[in-house]
């Protein structure tokens, strides 16, 4: 255990108030977390994405704070933030009532007031150029930070609303756990022996058990290298489930071993599924890259929806879509986008009013059951387009 | 019984008060009433009891991360714990009381010894809990 993290000079008057109370709060998380994680000092990192944007999940506590925070306090490095519960380019789009909206904008006032890049999703290296490889990040939002260690290599650990803030404003973050090469080397293998493992939702079914059953990194033996869309889900479902934060895919690791066969696939989607057939389509969980979006319209060209189909994305890429024709597709065939907004943190799938949400994501359809009050149907991608779009 | 305990400080600050002892997790978001300071979670042993200038011992947060804006909150309201101590804390708890300036240590030896009521002095810098 580090028994003293040490200071700077500048961190030490920082946090003493010499440079205004932005600076000193963001110090005092940074030296508590690092207490926290037996952090022997603070380093540079080279960007911050934040969570804790939507309504939904801040609330009106988080509000408060936010707009107190971010009176005298501004990002110092890049900074991309997390999806917001409505659209905040188009907030007044599905009826959502006005205090929810009024809430809402204020939130991301503060973090416009703060200097982020207006990014609004929980897929920051699809919307921004991510940092160098082996470059140390402070990132919230679980289904990103896993992403960044495992896939992006970059080195974060999971940060909270409130660490990844502190960090974006000083540009540091505590030198503790994954930031360390020695934490990053797995303490468990999952062995996987199943039939070879494809799709999004399969990898989500992986991850889903494997963050349940691994504390710290893992590797993930049995495998192919996931496709990126494999990938995202893959993160999203391990940080759902547990606390772990990366994981390698490796065949040869010397660690204790734990099998994942045909019977916890079954299991674990037994557990995920609740309904044969949903009335709404929701994708984009974590939120969709261009790729997939190319990959939907492929396949929904010239046919019609027969249900109701929500499709989640940054605004960002939405544009990208549109100017490729992937969207107009997709919004040919009956399907609509919403931008910029949270699958699960939002009310607008409550203002649905429907009982069952069919979906290809571990993470949405665990959150949508207990934060929505509805049921999931749990399906791979092309499966549910090929049932509900001819 | 007088005496001072060794801790890990997490939270700077150094105060003072009764307390107030828990044996099991709190969730602050929907646990904890931010405008009165008062237990509101009914399933939970102190349901009813007021966290306001206690020293608050309990093991770690539960529940939503939100949690770290109600301790905000409280301290806004004027209705905050004066200390907290944990058995072994975690990130709800260390990031809320940072942002609330609410001196915070985990890790105490001989936590065992500190009854219900006892007057203790919290210094979240230094690491340790004075009980006079």
């Amino acid at each position: 255990m580090v028994i003293y993290l040490y200071l700077t000079n500048y961190e030490e008057r920082a946090l003493d108030g010499e440079y205004g109370e932005a600076l000193e709060m963001a110090y005092r998380i940074l030296l508590s977390v690092g207490r926290l994680t037996d952090a022997s000092h603070l380093i540079e990192i080279s960007s911050a994405h934040l969570s804790g944007v939507s309504y939904s999940t801040i609330g009106e506590h988080g509000r408060e704070f936010l707009e107190g925070f971010s009176l005298n306090a501004k990002v110092t490095i890049p900074t991309t933030v997390n999806p917001a519960g409505i659209d905040p380019k188009n907030p007044s789009n599905f009826n959502i009532h006005e205090d929810y909206i009024l809430e809402q904008m204020k939130i991301v006032r503060s973090y416009k007031k703060l200097g982020v890049a207006e990014s609004f999703t929980c897929t920051p290296y699809e919307v921004v150029h991510p940092p160098p490889k082996g470059g140390h990040v402070s990132w919230a939002e679980s289904s990103a930070s896993i992403y960044a260690n495992s896939i992006l290599d970059l080195r974060t650990n999971r940060e909270s609303a409130l660490s990844a803030l502190a960090s974006a404003v000083t540009g540091k973050t505590p030198y503790s756990e994954l930031h360390i090469e020695e934490f990053r080397k797995p303490s468990l293998s999952i062995l996987v022996d199943t039939h070879e493992l494809s799709g999004s939702m399969k990898f989500g079914l992986l991850g889903y058990f494997a963050g349940k059953m691994a504390r710290g990194p893992m590797a993930l033996q049995g495998i192919k290298s996931p496709t990126s869309s494999e990938a995202k889900a893959l993160c999203a479902a391990i940080g759902t489930s547990g606390a772990a934060g990366m994981f390698l895919i490796k065949d040869k690791v010397d660690v204790e071993g734990v099998k994942f066969d045909r019977g916890d696939l079954e299991k674990t989607y037994d557990e995920l599924n609740d309904a044969e057939e949903g009335d709404v389509i929701v994708l984009g969980c974590p939120h969709l890259g261009l790729n997939e979006i190319h990959d939907i319209s492929d396949s929904v060209e010239g046919k019609k929806f027969k249900k109701r189909c929500l499709l989640f994305c940054s605004g960002r890429v939405y544009e990208e879509a549109k100017l490729k024709g992937y969207a107009d597709k997709i919004e040919g065939a009956g399907a609509d986008f919403i931008c910029n907004t949270c699958a699960v943190f939002t009310p607008i799938i409550s203002h649905l009013e429907v009982d069952v949400i069919t979906t290809n994501s571990c993470k949405a359809a665990h959150y949508l059951k207990r934060t929505q009050n509805v049921k999931v149907s749990l399906k791979e991608t092309h499966e549910m387009l090929k049932e509900v779009c001819g | 019984m007088r005496g001072v305990f060794r801790a890990r400080g997490l939270v700077n600050g150094l105060e003072w008060g009764e307390a107030l002892i828990s044996s099991s997790p709190i969730s602050f978001l929907g646990g904890v009433n931010p405008e009165d300071g008062k237990i509101i979670d009914k399933s939970h042993e102190l349901f009813g009891s007021s966290i306001h200038k206690k020293v608050f011992i309990f093991p770690h947060s539960i529940g939503s991360s939100v949690g770290a804006y109600v301790i905000y909150k409280l301290k806004k309201r004027d209705k905050a714990p004066s200390a907290i101590i944990n058995l072994r804390s975690d990130m709800i708890t260390v990031s809320g009381c940072a942002i609330a300036h609410i001196p915070l240590v985990d890790m105490v030896e001989g936590l065992s010894l500190i009854k219900e009521g006892d007057d203790l002095i919290v210094n979240g810098r230094d690491g340790f809990v004075i009980l006079y």
